[in-house]
């Protein structure tokens, strides 16, 4: 959601016309960027993540690693609230206060969060088609609008480098395989994690490029570079015949859900691996103490503003984050296992046993 | 219990949830319907709102709304556009709602002077309910008073509906306007290698002309409407204005004409003839020195009046040669008073730069800072090519 809302690889490397390429030429570093952490999810199935990082750096290290995820997810929890609702506050509701929004949004994601993966699960079988139906709606609907000219000259304006650059940097917000990760533990024992993520990025690069090239054919590279919500202003240009104005609406109707529904999973998956570390505290307190906290840091006048906003979300700071925790940690990892291949693969064995003889004791108990 | 509970807190929420922070009953906003923006001597920010009058509006069944004029017209004034609305809302007993604006007028004065278009634009881009689909409109000083009064504005009650069904309505059978909107202006300032253009339109002296609007009786219509033509701009101001044939041109060379008319006078008579489909080819280069644009209009023709008088011993076959070489004549000779024109503005409202960036991208690199000179000493190659695909309907047999 958090291309869908502010469309990053618009103030990307080539800073031009281009940058429909630089999503394309992104997939392939998305895959590279990706892959220790998809070894890591191939490998170590069954697992949660914190006895991943247990069983491969210790339990000492493992728990750090686990607190910095925790500290990921808060981030993108923070962050991608904090921008959501700037736009709600700047364009659709300028006078409605922010405590307000805050809490009208923290109140269903927090419950969603809650009811677990299941639930997020089956919300987005119900949500994420919907946003996939209105993509191909407006796309299809603006394209009396759309000005191919928008596009040249292509790929003559921007160098190999300055796409790659621009691709990297791209891939480097793509912070979804975190997701993966946590959900990997949740998947059926007869789905197939290679197929389901190549699937996804799949899914994720058409609908994307849709919305993209939609955004900028309509608006040009230039307008929809300085938009807030660019792809929320190409369908305020677009009519559905003479008599449906505003269809924009549909885009919120959308949008706003979808927001919620990829917050609950932030939310979720810090209250996950915070149950798994302190196994006291339930899944539900933490879920409802994270949302209480990321309240209060959204309720930060000097963090809440477009100002900072703007510096999180842009190149200097959100792909270089993304970049450590879903590359080059895992990565390490990645080389740890071959290091210590036999003693892990043997942890692994154990932890693999002692979560099947639980399952296996949690089915026999009487209902 | 739980139940309950749920079901309650639903409730609560469907209810008290249900809107914005300042949502306000349609009964208590007052809708825009256009916009003039202004500007005095002294610098100050003039903005003249024309409000929907709800209480003009009634049924045809009942005959509500009476004789209340159908819109009313609201004055603000302040150092920005935000303060001069700021001084309209203290005169005005609803919330002004502006989602709806259709016409945004901007006076001569306004489009002429310095930074004042560029103030106007971030205004536009920074407003929350402002809409970029607006119509944008340039009229003249002496038309800003007269525009909300005493003006004809056909089956509509308002000149912001007007102007928007025209746009809607008349784009396809009349090329000698343009239907600019507040977006397709702030592209083209954006957009390297071509001016910005803006509809506009002049109010003309008329006598009964009758009238549909809710309030005024057809003595009180003073000034008929014409839209036609475009204003010229450079580098935000404006610059000047082309007429409905020249813009017909425009329209062409920037592929949103559909149709126009042309008349080929022989003798004492003349032909008129409908042009159809036109598809302007422009080739881009450039030597070294000068940037080349080869343009080749092609377009289809139907003849809607033929010569009468003194053709009656030429051939048919040989008319219609004629006729074809002569359209095709008169139009290369109006492509090219148009570019001329525009040239002479150092205006590129045609976007030649940015079709040579597309076509010649290495050649744009090297004289895109300086396009304004470029364009100036451009040369351009016009042809022109159309064909008369039908002889008109009625007074010759299929078969003879």
């Amino acid at each position: 959601m958090f291309p869908y809302t502010f469309m990053p690889v618009l103030n990307t490397y080539p800073y031009n016309q281009d940058v429909w390429a630089v999503l394309v030429v992104s997939l392939f570093y998305i895959v590279i960027f990706n892959l220790p952490l998809l070894f890591i999810m191939i490998k170590f199935r069954g697992l949660t993540i914190n006895e991943i990082f247990d069983t491969i750096s210790g339990s000492a290290v493992g728990k750090a690693l686990s607190i910095i995820y925790v500290l990921l997810f808060l981030m993108c929890y923070s962050a991608c609230l904090m921008v959501a609702l700037q736009f709600v506050s700047i364009t659709l509701m300028p006078s409605t206060p922010m405590w307000a929004l805050l809490f009208v949004a923290i109140i269903p994601i927090t419950y969603i969060a809650i009811k677990g993966a299941g639930v997020i699960g089956r919300l987005a079988t119900f949500i994420v088609p919907l946003i996939l139906i209105t993509i191909i709606v407006f796309a299809l609907a603006g394209i009396k609008m759309m000005e191919f000219d928008n596009l040249k000259p292509i790929l003559a304006d921007s160098s190999f480098l300055d796409i790659n650059l621009g691709a990297m940097y791209t891939a480097a917000r793509f912070s979804e395989i975190s997701i993966f990760l946590v959900f990997s533990y949740f998947l059926r024992k007869d789905a197939d994690i290679k197929k389901n993520y190549f699937l996804s990025v799949a899914v994720f690069a058409v609908f994307i490029l849709i919305m993209v090239l939609s955004t900028l054919l309509v608006l040009g590279y230039d307008i929809a570079s300085i938009c807030y919500n660019p792809y929320y202003i190409f369908t305020r240009q677009v009519q559905l015949y003479e008599s449906l104005e505003k269809v924009q609406a549909l885009n919120l109707f959308v949008w706003f859900p979808g927001t919620l529904l990829k917050l609950s999973i932030y939310c979720f998956m810090a209250a996950f691996v915070l149950n798994r570390m302190f196994k006291k505290v339930s899944r539900k307190k933490f879920a409802i103490g994270l949302s209480a906290l990321v309240y209060i840091i959204c309720s930060i006048k000097i963090i809440n503003n477009t100002e900072f906003l703007q510096y999180i979300g842009s190149d200097r700071f959100f792909p270089y984050v993304i970049f450590a925790i879903c590359f080059v940690i895992p990565l390490i990892l990645v080389a740890i296992y071959f290091m210590r291949k036999k003693k892990i693969n043997e942890k692994l064995t154990l932890a693999l046993k002692k979560n099947n003889d639980e399952q296996n004791s949690e089915a026999s108990l009487p209902s | 219990m739980k139940k309950m509970f749920l079901i309650f807190a639903l409730v609560v929420i469907i209810v008290s949830t249900a809107g914005c922070w300042s949502s306000t009953e349609v009964k208590n906003l007052a809708i825009v319907s256009s916009v003039i923006y202004d500007m005095d001597d002294e610098n100050n920010y003039l903005i003249k709102l024309n409000i929907v009058n709800p209480s003009a509006i009634g049924s045809a069944d009942t005959g509500g709304g009476g004789n209340k004029k159908a819109g009313i017209t609201l004055d603000g004034k302040g150092k920005s556009y935000t303060e001069a609305l700021n001084d309209v809302s203290a005169n005005v007993d609803r919330r002004l709602f502006a989602d709806h604006n259709k016409v945004r007028f901007l006076t001569e004065k306004v489009a002429t002077k310095d930074y004042a278009v560029i103030n106007f634009l971030d205004f536009i881009m920074r407003d929350a309910l402002t809409d970029e689909s607006a119509l944008f409109v340039v009229i003249r000083d002496e038309d800003k008073d007269k525009l909300y009064n005493s003006t004809a504005t056909g089956l509509s009650n308002l000149i912001g509906t007007f102007l928007d069904e025209l746009a809607t309505t008349q784009q396809k059978y009349c090329s000698s306007m343009t239907h600019i909107t507040t977006l397709d202006f702030i592209k083209a300032n954006y957009a390297d290698g071509k001016e910005a253009v803006a509809g506009t339109l002049f109010l003309e002296e008329t006598d009964n002309i009758p009238s549909q609007n809710s309030g005024l009786e057809d003595q009180e219509i003073q000034y008929k409407i014409v839209y036609e033509g475009l204003a010229l701009f450079k580098d935000y101001s404006l610059v000047g204005y082309m007429n409905g044939k020249e813009t017909e041109i425009y329209n062409i060379l920037t592929k949103q004409a559909k149709t126009g008319i042309v008349t080929i006078p022989k003798d004492e008579d003349f032909a008129a003839l409908t042009w159809n489909k036109p598809k302007a080819i422009i080739k881009a280069s450039y030597n070294g020195e000068n940037a080349i644009f080869d343009i080749k209009i092609e377009g289809e023709l139907t003849i809607d009046k033929m010569y009468i008088y003194n053709t009656s011993e030429e051939p048919f076959s040989d008319i219609m040669k004629t006729l074809k070489k002569e359209v095709s004549e008169q139009m290369k000779t109006r492509t090219s008073a148009a570019i001329t024109k525009a040239q002479d503005y150092g205006s590129d409202i045609f976007g030649f730069g940015a079709m040579l960036h597309a076509q010649n991208p290495k050649a744009w690199r090297i004289i895109a800072s300086d396009w304004e000179v470029y364009f100036k000493n451009a040369t351009f190659n016009v042809e022109c090519d159309f064909k008369i695909n039908q002889q008109g309907e009625i007074n010759k047999p299929f078969i003879k």
